[in-house]
């Protein structure tokens, strides 16, 4: 992945004294906040304006240049409003919901593979470190166990505020949302069955081979190697179809439907509080969109193995394929009307779930006729496409050396049994591949 | 003390102190949501114990599923009016006291008299062990002995789901 | 392994921090100027009758049961999805087929769930289409009663019609004074001239 780029910023493993490999996951979520918070003003900027061209008008154009800065301004006035609280509320509840909603969608983001960093040790050999957060056996488990605890800030949103528009907005949402990550596990499972791993930079490793054997290096890792097209285009409009109603956006908005529920759940919110409904919002989309380009649409990967796509770091390919995400959003919310909810149940419960499933199994069948396929007429093997596989469970014990305190620290400098062995040869406790040896 | 011990006195107070929030709440849905946080600090101590995906199923299962159905009933019932749940009279608190100090003593009683052995050291946790890749590969093989049981468990949930039918929907 | 989970602690650790500081600060920087109006429910302007903890439909009830079954599914397919492609052939058929087994006995129920209408949120969507009205739909649709069949023309003059009461939402006229005594502000001052 990325071969220019990261041969051009190589990294020691050791600044004084501080293991860098280290630190790599606490730069990521530094950066990962960071770029959340200061990117939340923007989309709404971005979304605005879209819808304004969409429909034809000025759009913000106010405060900073072609209203910029209105979002922020904004912002700024909804921390000066006051916090106007109705009685009869359940007061630490009312106070928590919008804290829990903004805590579980910033926090589902620290899986998301943004890049490879490459590092290299004393004696030469190189090794690549996924610039992620967590980089955990249960990737987009986590992930999914974040969107559900969101049910909880809605809910108690919901029934804390003491208002029948409220609680309405509440169950809705709620239902809504059990509903649709059914559907989006499934369509999830496609990609996983393809890709061995619930690992977020493995299933993009996994995507970056040849589409078949034989083919230029340029295609390595191209468009036609990433799984929407892999897994036959169903999957991802069915995730899709799922993260825009997941994320209680238009047309799927019914949680918080203004022509019959006012503001739905968070009706009773005022000031920062609301703004902190919106920003989990927004960041909900964010970290769905940014599951759909690391699943279906390659993550970091540039979307030709040639020069100068290869040039830009992969955070930035990330970026830009999470924002084609966000326009993707602004673009149905201008263009299609809200569904009724008895349809959006139906679409979830009769039409999603029943094609995920019967997909899933399509997709292990073709695996399976792959097999049978290779092991009829070997020669058929150059035809399909390399897949990256991780089969070998890497069976070795640890020491007592796994606590916490030891991440950076007390770590023996590293043994390698042979320098240039590539990958097999690599220290047992240092995360990532080991790429092979400056050229 | 090991960062592993610290997080682990971290969750198990805060997990002792959420579940006896939960008894002695008063509302339902704090009870419930008192619940939840018992059940995030479970999934920690899971992932303490490197069971990484018994975590996330105890998280997307327990607390994104089976809770949010108990917040439901709470809500369907309308049981937020407090005061018509509060007994007056009974016998319950002090049995319950009773019972809660005879299962303590047991405990500690077990633990002298049986003198059960004290772990030593930590067992040997392979990192592979707790994976989901080691989950499936055990599951669904027919050397192990856990095939049968996985069936079952559709059979189950096929009984599970008529019941829910049987019982919510008015015209079977 | 556990250590691998710091930095998702951190994260969540840093989530909660912004989550605080957006409280403290909008509670720091915000006017507090409480008043009784303010402090209402807000329902579009009318004052707001009975509790708002209303009982629900016991659809959700079922939408939610459903769930757990379908998620503990698809909680059983995830470690099967990892381990399926690195299976030799021989053992990748008996994969195949053994997932084939369970979620074949799990579509039972679910078809059985849609023969039963669980999955119908709109019941009407049972009944036979009625966009086309023909006579046979006309003659099957159950007869409206508005109360005064057989009674005749009525003479509007001499329906008796009270002063209707300004304040929109009070169901009486004694819910509506009682109201009144409560709050010295009253939002139509004409009330008082309409009631004397």
């Amino acid at each position: 992945m990325l071969e220019k780029f990261n041969h051009l910023f190589i990294f020691p493993e050791y600044f004084h004294g501080i293991r860098l490999p280290g630190v790599v996951p606490y730069i990521a979520v530094l950066g990962s906040v960071g770029f959340i918070l200061t990117i939340l003003p923007m989309l709404i900027w971005i979304e605005r304006v879209v819808l304004a061209l969409m429909q034809d008008r000025s759009g913000p154009n106010r405060v900073g240049p072609r209203g910029l800065l209105q979002s922020s301004a904004d912002a700024l006035k909804l921390f000066m409003k006051e916090d106007a609280r109705p009685k009869n509320v359940d007061v630490s509840l009312y106070h928590i919901a919008p804290a829990i909603a903004v805590v579980t969608s910033i926090s589902a983001a620290a899986v998301l593979p943004l890049q490879n960093i490459t590092f290299e040790h004393a004696n030469g050999v190189q090794f690549s470190v996924p610039l992620m957060a967590g980089d955990v056996n249960i990737g987009i488990l986590y992930i999914l166990a974040m969107s559900s605890l969101q049910v909880y800030g809605v809910v108690m949103a919901g029934w804390s505020s003491n208002n029948k528009y409220s609680l309405l907005g509440g169950l809705r949402a709620s239902a809504q949302l059990i509903s649709y990550e059914l559907s989006m596990g499934l369509s999830l499972l496609c990609v996983i069955v393809m890709a061995g791993s619930l690992q977020l930079n493995k299933i993009v490793d996994s995507q970056n081979i040849l589409p078949f054997a034989g083919a230029p290096e340029a295609l390595r890792g191209s468009v036609m190697c990433w799984y929407w097209i892999r897994s036959l285009i169903v999957p991802v409009v069915i995730y899709t179809i799922a993260m825009i109603a997941e994320t209680n956006r238009s047309p799927f908005d019914l949680p918080e439907a203004e022509s019959e529920l006012v503001a739905g759940f968070h009706t009773e919110y005022t000031s920062m509080k609301f703004a902190m409904f919106f920003t989990a919002e927004y960041v909900a989309m964010l970290v769905v969109s940014g599951l759909n380009a690391a699943m279906f649409w390659g993550g970091p990967l540039p979307p030709l193995n040639v020069v100068p796509f290869t040039l830009i770091p992969g955070f930035v390919w990330l970026i830009l394929k999470i924002m084609g995400g966000i326009f993707f959003y602004t673009w149905l919310r201008g263009t299609l009307p809200r569904l009724r909810y008895d349809a959006l149940m139906n679409l979830g419960w009769k039409k999603l779930l029943p094609l995920g499933l019967v997909w899933l199994f399509i997709i292990a069948g073709m695996n399976l006729g792959t097999d049978l396929l290779i092991h009829q007429y070997p020669g058929a093997k150059q035809f399909v496409p390399q897949e990256a596989r991780f089969l070998e469970p890497e069976v070795k014990s640890t020491t007592s050396s796994d606590d916490f305190g030891s991440v950076d620290d007390n770590q023996e400098p590293v043994q390698y049994n042979t320098p240039s062995s590539g990958r097999r040869g690599s220290a047992p406790h240092i995360k990532g591949i080991p790429v092979s040896r400056v050229r | 003390m090991s960062g592993e011990s610290v997080s682990f006195w971290i969750l198990a107070l805060v997990s002792v102190f959420a579940s006896i929030m939960m008894i002695v709440s008063k509302n339902p849905v704090r009870s419930a949501l008192n619940l939840v946080i018992t059940f995030l600090c479970v999934a920690g101590f899971y992932i303490l114990l490197s069971a990484q995906f018994l975590a996330a199923v105890q998280i997307i299962v327990y607390a994104g599923a089976i809770m949010v159905l108990f917040l439901f009933v709470i809500m369907l019932l309308n049981l937020g009016a407090p005061e018509a749940l509060i007994e007056k009279g009974s016998l319950q608190k002090p049995v319950a006291v009773g019972l809660g100090i005879f299962f303590v003593v047991l405990i500690i009683s077990s633990q002298a008299i049986l003198s059960l052995p004290q772990a030593v050291g930590r067992p040997s946790v392979t990192q592979y062990q707790g994976t989901v890749e080691a989950i499936g590969l055990s599951l669904f093989d027919p050397r192990q002995p856990w095939l049968f049981p996985f069936e079952i468990t559709s059979i189950l949930l096929l009984v599970a789901v008529i019941g829910a039918i049987v019982m919510a929907k008015r015209k079977v | 392994m556990a250590s691998s989970y710091l930095p998702i602690l951190v994260m969540i650790g840093v989530a909660t921090a912004v989550a605080v500081a957006m409280v403290v600060g909008s509670f720091l920087l915000g006017p507090k100027k409480p008043n009784e109006y303010k402090s209402l429910p807000y329902e579009c302007g009318i004052i707001p009758v009975g509790s708002a903890r209303e009982r629900f439909p016991i659809k959700f009830y079922l939408i939610a049961m459903l769930f757990i079954v379908f998620d503990i599914e698809t909680v059983f397919l995830y470690p099967w999805a990892v381990t399926y492609s690195r299976q030799h052939l021989a053992m990748k058929m008996f994969y195949f087929s053994e997932m084939s087994v369970f979620v074949v006995i799990l579509f039972v129920g679910y078809f059985y769930i849609l023969g039963k209408g669980a999955l119908d949120w709109d019941e009407s969507e049972r009944t036979p289409n009625t966009d086309v009205i023909t006579p046979e739909i006309v003659a099957k649709r159950p007869k409206i009663r508005f109360g005064n069949e057989g009674s005749g023309p009525v003479d509007l003059s001499k329906v008796p019609i009270g002063p209707r009461l300004p304040v929109y939402g009070a169901s009486s006229q004694e819910e509506f004074q009682s109201y009144e005594r409560q709050n010295s502000y009253v939002p139509y001052t004409r009330s008082e001239k309409l009631l004397k």
